[in-house]
Formats: structure tokens, C-alpha cells, sequence
């Protein structure tokens, strides 16, 4: 599995079934997703059509923040990614942690104002802005192993 | 309803056959002859389909028009480039609420938006030109400059990245074009309907401004910029190696590709008159998506022929299935459709090809010189 992951073409001459390892895979992952399903069904308690959209984008990016390819990659992505969304829903706004007097109280209205008060709505927002940072400061991950450039 | 052109590059060869005297045959292999043609044909459907007064029909070909600027756009920044963009109803979004906003009546605004900053409340993009609604025009003028800006902001930081990367970094920027649009309550109303926006679009808006969209990315296909965008897309190291840089091209065609998007966004708008966020997100992006990808990734006649079928193909289906009372099917037979083209022809129905109207006559006239 992991050397037609690496080079499609190379595993096939090297006499590997590159369709049914692509086959079986999709099917180990689609029956572990199954299980997840399973789990999240019975912690929500209410289940319909479209649940599982959110789960596998927010899993999409979890495996990305850990590196794609790596088992302990799409733990830690995963905490992560769990880590910073409690973070931002529990942490108050910037308005209200401002100790009193460290700023006029007209410039305290101003942020009370403008910025939200709490970052909840904001969320996903800032998950996927972090996404994009990862993306484009370490974008195999935190644990991922950075690329060879690829000459053809 | 085909509005394909010859391709720019012949089009000299075109002007001295039809500088020759020969009359319609010759007539018939001017580009320019058949470029007007196939426009006044479509002015002559279209005022047809006005005088008609069937409302199902009109509203089907205004949608079709806005799609086609939609897949066009899409196609400049996706196929043309290489750089896949999940983003663009974000693009779509941000028009749509910019020109409502602008083109809302002042008594209207104070009512319905109250929180508006004081110098957004007091304008109001509802004039008149005679009967021509230069506000309109003006707001999604207007609007499509303002996401082309943030479009060039966020190009300049997406458009460095390639691959699958570059498709989630741009599936973030939906989601946060979503998000933002939630929560700016003030301007949005946020969860809530946006409504009262006055219906402008009619089919004579969307089709200028398909045609347009057309002619413009027809143009950039073959300018020295679309070539360039081509380069990197086929092989980034060879382009560069020869000294193309790879961001201006994609940057160019994302900022372009934005503007149109928006613009479809604000014909949307004023179309449908009331909508929330939750119209501009994935179920719109993948619609879009595969118009694009049955067309052809970079092939323009592609985007219009991939657009025209899908659509089709879902209206015939759904008529269908009000007969059969299958509810549902329409959408599995669609899938499955879609599923068959893309194994059978993995570049869509025409791969990088395009159509070109004057060899289609030539075919069936004289030989081609």
C-alpha cells in the first residue's frame, strides 16, 4: 500500500495489483469511517442525510495540519484541530479581557464594538485561516516529511 | 443559443476570404460574419423568448446564462491554470450581497438594514438613465471591482500554492466568506433572508454580460497571458525554466475569474431577489464545478456546452420524474451520468478542444485552403 502510494507506476512493475490495493484501502478507510459514524451517531443522538459533511471536511483538515500519509500525523492533527476549536469557543473576546484603564474608554467601546465579543460564530473562520498558514508555512504537516521537488 | 467563435489568431485569414467576392459562401467562412450571426441569432431567440411572456422558460434561460458566467469564470481560473478553486461561490457571495446592498432604495435601507455605517447608508444605487437602470449596471460594476480587489489580496496568497493544497486552502476561503457573512449581521443580516432587492436581471443583463464573459475569456485564452497561464499549468519547472514567472498568470486569471463571478453573483442577486448565505456554498460550488468538468478543463467552448447540457439534462430529468413520481431519481440519474462521462472521457466532452463555428461550415462547404 504504501510504496503505490508512493509511485503508482513503480509498484505496478514491480508486480503489485495496484487496483486492488487502491480497492482494499477504500474499503478499510470507508469501514473505520463507518465506525466513526457509528460513534458520533450514538454521542449526537440524532442522526440525518447530511451529518457527515462537517466530520470529513474537519477530518480533511485535521490530516492535513498532521500531514497527510502518517499515522501519528492524523493523531496530533486531530488534537489539534479539537484543541483550538474548544480554544476559540471558550476563550472570551479581546473586548472583554482588556484589563480596566489599559486603554481609554472610548478605544474600549470602539473594540467592544467591532470586535465580537466572543469568537464562537468566528470559528471556523479561524480554523481554516490556521489551515492556510499550515498550508503555505509547512504545508506536509507537522509531522509529514517535506517532499522531493520532482524532475521530469 | 451557440455563440462560438473562430479563434482571434485566424481571424485575418478569415477577413481576406471574406474581402473576396463570393458571396455567401464566402460570407460563411468570415469569422466576423459568423461571430455577428450567431449574435444576432441569439438577440432574435431571446427577444422571441421576451415577447413570449413564458415566465418558466425565460427564468430557465436567465439561470443558464448566469451558470455559463459562472463555468466560463471558473474555467479561467481553474482550467486555464491548473490552480483548482473550490472557492469561487465565495467570489458569487460576496457580489451578490455588495450590489444588493448598493442597489437597495434609501427608504428601503433605513427600514431594513438600520445598523449600516452612516456613508453606506446614504447610498443608493437605484437611478435611472431614461429607462435604463445605470445604478444597476454601476453597483455590479462596483461590487465585481471590490471582490476583484480581495480576490488579488487573496490570490496573493493562495495562488502559491498548487495541487490539492491550493483546492482546501480555497475551500477555506468559502467557508470563511461564509462564516464572515453569518456574523457581519449590520450588513447581511446574517442568518436571516436578505430580500427586498429590486429584480433588475432580465435575460438581456445576463446574456450582455454572458457574452462578454465569453468574449473576454476567448480573448485571454489565446493572448500571450493565456498562453502563459497554459505553460505553468502543463509543466511549472519547464515554464520557469524558460523564464515565465509562474504568480502573475495565475493571479491574472484568478483576479479576472473573480470579477466575472461576482458579477454573476449580483445577476443572481437581483434574479432571485432574496437569498441567505446558505445559498452560496456547496451545493452551488459543485454544480458549477461539474458544468466545468463535462465541458472540458481550458477548453471555452467546453464551459458553454458543459453548461447547456447539465442543465438540460436536470430539467428533462426533473420533468421526467414528475411523470414517473420517482422523486429523487433525477439527482441518481444525474450522478450516475456524470460517473459514465468521467470514466469514459476523463477530460470532459472536449477535452482542451474547442468548437469553431467557421470550420463546422467548412466541413459542409468548400474545403478548407
Amino acid at each position: 500500500m504504501r510504496a503505490a502510494a508512493e509511485d503508482l507506476t513503480a509498484a505496478q512493475l514491480m508486480g503489485i495489483n495496484i487496483n486492488r490495493i487502491i480497492a482494499l484501502a477504500f474499503a478499510i478507510g470507508s469501514g473505520l469511517a463507518a465506525i466513526a459514524g457509528l460513534l458520533f451517531a450514538v454521542q449526537a443522538g440524532q442522526i440525518n442525510p447530511y451529518m457527515g459533511f462537517t466530520p470529513v471536511l474537519k477530518a480533511f483538515i485535521a490530516a492535513v495540519i498532521g500531514g497527510f500519509g502518517s499515522i501519528a500525523g492524523a493523531v496530533v492533527g486531530g488534537f489539534v484541530l479539537g484543541a483550538l476549536e474548544v480554544l476559540l469557543t471558550a476563550l472570551p473576546g479581546i473586548g472583554d479581557i482588556l484589563p480596566p484603564g489599559m486603554v481609554s474608554p472610548g478605544a474600549q467601546a470602539l473594540i467592544q464594538q467591532w470586535l465580537p465579543s466572543s469568537l464562537t460564530g468566528y470559528r471556523d473562520a479561524f480554523v481554516f485561516v490556521a489551515l492556510i498558514l499550515m498550508l503555505l508555512f509547512r504545508p506536509n504537516g507537522i509531522l509529514g516529511r517535506p517532499d522531493r521537488e520532482e524532475m521530469r | 443559443m451557440s455563440t462560438l467563435d473562430d479563434r482571434p489568431a485566424s481571424s485575418a485569414v478569415g477577413e481576406a476570404q471574406s474581402a473576396n467576392p463570393g458571396g455567401v459562401a464566402a460570407l460563411m467562412q468570415s469569422p466576423v460574419a459568423i461571430r455577428l450571426g450567431a449574435i444576432l441569432l441569439l438577440t432574435v431567440g431571446l427577444t422571441l423568448l421576451q415577447l413570449s411572456g413564458r415566465a418558466f422558460w425565460q427564468g430557465f434561460v436567465i439561470n443558464l446564462g448566469i451558470f455559463m458566467i459562472l463555468v466560463l469564470s471558473l474555467n479561467l481560473a481553474s482550467g486555464f491554470t491548473g490552480v483548482f478553486s473550490l472557492g469561487h461561490i465565495g467570489f458569487m457571495a460576496l457580489g451578490a450581497y455588495g450590489s444588493a446592498i448598493l442597489t437597495l432604495p434609501l427608504a428601503k435601507k433605513a427600514d431594513y438594514l438600520p445598523n449600516l455605517p452612516a456613508w453606506l447608508a446614504a447610498v443608493h444605487f437605484d437611478f435611472y438613465l431614461g429607462p435604463f437602470p445605470l445604478g444597476f449596471l454601476l453597483a455590479t460594476l462596483l461590487a465585481a471591482g471590490l471582490v476583484a480587489g480581495v480576490a488579488l489580496l487573496v490570490g496573493l496568497v493562495l495562488m502559491r500554492l498548487s495541487g490539492h493544497f491550493v483546492a482546501v486552502a480555497t475551500l477555506g476561503f468559502l467557508v470563511i466568506v461564509r462564516v464572515i457573512l453569518f456574523n457581519a449581521d449590520n450588513f447581511t443580516r446574517g442568518s436571516r433572508t436578505f430580500s427586498n432587492v429590486t429584480p433588475y436581471t432580465g435575460l438581456w443583463w445576463v446574456w450582455c454580460w454572458a457574452i462578454l464573459t465569453l468574449y473576454v475569456v476567448w480573448r485571454l485564452k489565446y493572448s500571450a497571458y493565456g498562453r502563459a497561464m497554459f505553460a505553468q499549468r502543463e509543466d511549472s519547472l519547464a515554464a520557469q525554466a524558460i523564464g515565465l514567472a509562474i504568480l502573475p498568470p495565475r493571479l491574472l486569471a484568478f483576479v479576472v475569474s473573480a470579477f466575472f463571478t461576482a458579477v454573476a453573483g449580483s445577476l443572481y442577486a437581483h434574479f432571485i431577489t432574496s437569498f441567505s448565505p446558505t445559498v452560496f456554498y456547496f451545493d452551488l460550488t459543485f454544480r458549477v464545478i461539474t458544468m466545468l468538468i463535462v465541458g472540458g478543463l481550458g477548453s471555452v467552448s467546453g464551459s458553454v456546452l458543459g453548461t447547456v447540457a447539465i442543465m438540460a439534462l436536470a430539467e428533462a430529468l426533473r420533468r421526467l420524474e414528475d411523470v414517473t413520481l420517482l422523486y429523487g431519481m433525477s439527482q441518481i440519474t444525474l450522478a450516475v451520468i456524470l460517473i459514465v462521462i468521467i470514466i469514459y472521457r476523463p477530460n470532459g466532452l472536449l477535452g482542451r478542444r474547442e468548437i469553431v463555428l467557421a470550420r463546422l461550415f467548412r466541413k459542409g462547404g468548400e474545403p478548407s485552403p
